[in-house]
């Protein structure tokens, strides 16, 4: 090993630096800002401060009032839909972005799937004074324009990604090769708990936030810790934000939600742990979807932000140690329960939460008799997903 | 002696350095590839730099992400393995090498990737996407099969990493002069010699200067500076894309490409070694 990490760059076998050589030197100085940072208390403050008076942290706990009826359940959703911007995306920002400042960088890449990342990259940008430019698969531009709309609005370039599939990966891709020319002004906030390490440790680190408040306000609400958390999984950086505070309590079952697309056994799905096998890609080893070949899989998911082939390296691990639960939840299911929860909760969930909530729902309903406390982690809001709901139920004359 | 040894060593002889010309495996078809390989090596392409066809080539730029997708879906990998293994039947002391990405290596396996590498005659093995500390994902497996394991060196690389792509770096060293992904839109510019110095200091092979070669002052620069040889890529690429209909005009703008760079090969004197 030459590069003398600060902090382990593998989880188990997953992890790693897999860019391109040029890539090695800025993540060697982003892991060291970021080191450095973490301990560094004027630091932390700035960014506690930063999330609790602008974007609106601790967010509620909220206890479900009518889905539950007729069970014995306790269901309970973190807010992280309350959050400003609008999804959790807004916390590890924030961090990126003082990171950002702290190495004397002027601008930011980003790449975005959902427009959740872009949109809080581009809040964070006007806020500190950052340039901004944002990859976006073009097929998602067109899905979630609202997102677009916003960004713009908030002074960020956003560029359409025609390449490959058109969707998050390749913007993935395009945001690397932008940075491998660029990393001398520019940041790479990358948005989620995937990529190259420190990338995923510190995504995860500036979301744990999310779990250690979920974790403090069941304990004060219940008096105990919850049977079950679940979180819907793209990249990971909700699900593991939510988790790492739970993952020592072992009574606490961790259930990460993929999506199922058309189904896991049909080529439409997005279900990278579940159905995929280690790999190499957006610079990490971790479980992917790839052809016999080795061709990166287009995914597919009705969520812009779970259409991902493949997921963060410690949720890989976590899922092979036995200690994360892997399920997946289909388009229909998804959009059934983001209905539900709209109607019955008068709650408006992203599509990405609504995988979550599919699954936690189908087992609550399982059990009735089981007296339980569940908790998911509602992980954005479903204003950007208003079009593709109502068409998809049109398309079924539901609406 | 390995064939990028006496690739090298010839080239002296000559007073020149080596112009390595990069391709697409299969573009834009199999048979009309295989054709321009020909014209490439006649007009003295002193090695083949090749890649297999990937979906997410993230170190590439546009240029060559046409190639990729021209072939795509058109030439799979067992099929690439097999038109190497003609090329290599036509030119047994030509240096070929592989340029590709981690997946494709990894999936179905290390071993199988390089057992067919060795059994389609290929010398060496890039994997854009594995940095030097990262190498042993692949290197028990290249070396299993003889194949030599090419290292690229940035010019943002400090000296720990040059001195680790120095000593594991085989057959050769691939310099890049400059930032960003493969293109000709971002000109090569002259290596910087304190890199090649400490290259040479901890005992690298020869360097070949990479990205953005695609004019013979390019390669005289490159040359000047300390460069041993050069590859040309993308505008190799673009080529491809210019002449689509027409393969008899692209061999003649293949020819064309590798005696211009070479005119610019030549080493005037000797250089001290
Ligand atoms: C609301 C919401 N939830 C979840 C995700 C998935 O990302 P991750 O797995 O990193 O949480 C996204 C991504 O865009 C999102 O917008």
């Amino acid at each position: 090993m030459v590069s003398s990490h600060i902090t382990g760059p593998y989880f188990g076998e997953y992890g790693g630096q897999f860019v391109p050589q040029i890539l090695v030197e800025p993540l060697r100085q982003l892991e060291k800002c970021f080191v450095e940072a973490w301990s560094d208390e004027t630091f932390r403050q700035e960014y506690l401060s930063l999330l609790k008076e602008y974007a609106g942290r601790p967010t509620s706990l909220t206890r479900v009032r009518n889905l539950t009826e007729g069970t014995r359940t306790r269901l309970y959703l973190k807010r992280e839909d309350l959050l400003h911007g609008g999804a959790h995306k807004t916390n590890q920002v924030i961090g990126q972005a003082l990171l950002t400042k702290r190495m004397g960088k002027s601008s930011i890449i980003v790449e975005t799937g959902a427009g959740q990342h872009g949109v809080a990259s581009a809040i964070a940008a006007a806020l500190f004074g950052l340039r901004c430019r944002i990859y976006m698969g073009r097929i998602d531009t067109e899905r979630q324009r609202p997102n677009v709309e916003r960004m713009r609005l908030l002074g960020a370039e956003v560029i359409p990604v025609d390449s490959g599939s058109r969707t998050l990966k390749d913007a993935c891709n395009e945001a690397l090769r932008d940075w491998s020319g660029s990393y001398e002004d520019s940041h790479y906030v990358l948005g989620t708990a995937a990529g190259p390490h420190p990338f995923p440790t510190i995504v995860r680190e500036f979301q744990r936030v999310i779990g250690d408040e979920a974790r403090a306000q069941i304990l004060e609400r219940e008096g105990r810790l919850p049977d079950r958390v679940v979180a819907c999984v793209g990249g990971g950086s909700n699900a593991i934000g939510v988790f790492t505070a739970f993952v020592p309590d072992e009574s606490v079952e961790l259930v990460a939600v993929e999506p199922g697309g058309l189904g896991v056994d049909t080529d439409k799905h997005g279900a990278s742990i579940g159905k995929g096998e280690a790999g190499v890609f957006f610079g990490m080893r971790s479980k992917l979807l790839s052809d016999p070949d080795g061709q990166i899989f287009e995914s597919h998911s009705i969520s812009a932000g779970l259409d991902f082939p493949s997921v963060g390296p410690e949720l890989s691990y976590l899922v092979d140690s036995g200690r994360v639960r892997c399920e997946a939840a289909t388009d229909d299911e998804a959009v059934g329960a983001f209905v539900e929860l709209t109607k019955g909760e008068g709650i408006i969930p992203a599509l990405e939460s609504s995988h979550a909530l599919t699954f936690a729902l189908k087992e609550i309903r399982a059990e009735p008799d089981r007296e339980q406390v569940v908790v998911v982690n509602l992980s954005g809001r479903g204003d950007k997903d208003l079009a593709t709901v109502t068409s998809y139920l049109r398309q079924r004359g539901e609406l | 002696m390995s064939r990028y040894a006496a690739m090298f060593e010839s080239a002296r002889a000559e007073r020149s350095a080596p112009v390595i010309a990069w391709s697409v495996v299969g573009d834009p078809t199999p048979e009309t590839w295989l054709d321009t390989v020909d014209a490439l090596v006649s007009a003295g392409a002193a090695a083949l730099e090749l890649s297999i066809a990937f979906s997410d080539p993230s170190a590439d730029g546009p240029v060559n992400q046409g190639a990729y997708s021209r072939v795509l879906g058109k030439v799979d990998k067992n099929h690439a393995v097999a038109l190497i293994k003609q090329v290599r039947e036509r030119y047994p002391d030509l240096p070929i090498g592989l340029m590709t990405y981690a997946n494709l290596v990894y999936i179905p396996s290390p071993e199988a990737f390089y057992a067919a590498c060795a059994a389609a005659g290929v010398d060496s093995v890039l994997v854009a996407d594995v940095p030097v500390h990262e190498v042993e994902i692949f290197s028990d497996r290249a070396a299993a099969h003889d194949i030599e394991m090419v290292l690229i060196a940035p010019p943002n690389a400090q000296e720990p990493e040059l001195k680790a792509i120095a000593e594991q770096s085989q057959g050769f060293v691939y310099l890049v002069s400059r930032a960003g992904v493969t293109g000709t839109d971002r000109e090569a510019q002259s290596p910087l010699k304190s890199v090649i110095a400490t290259l040479k200091k901890y005992g690298a092979p020869p360097t070949v200067l990479g990205f953005g070669i695609s004019r013979a002052e390019h390669v005289r620069n490159a040359i000047a500076a300390g460069a041993d040889g050069v590859v040309v890529g993308s505008a190799f690429a673009k080529l491809v894309a210019e002449h689509l209909d027409d393969p008899a005009a692209l061999t003649a703008a293949s020819t064309g490409l590798v005696t211009n760079l070479r005119s610019g090969a030549g080493i005037e004197r000797a250089a001290p070694r």
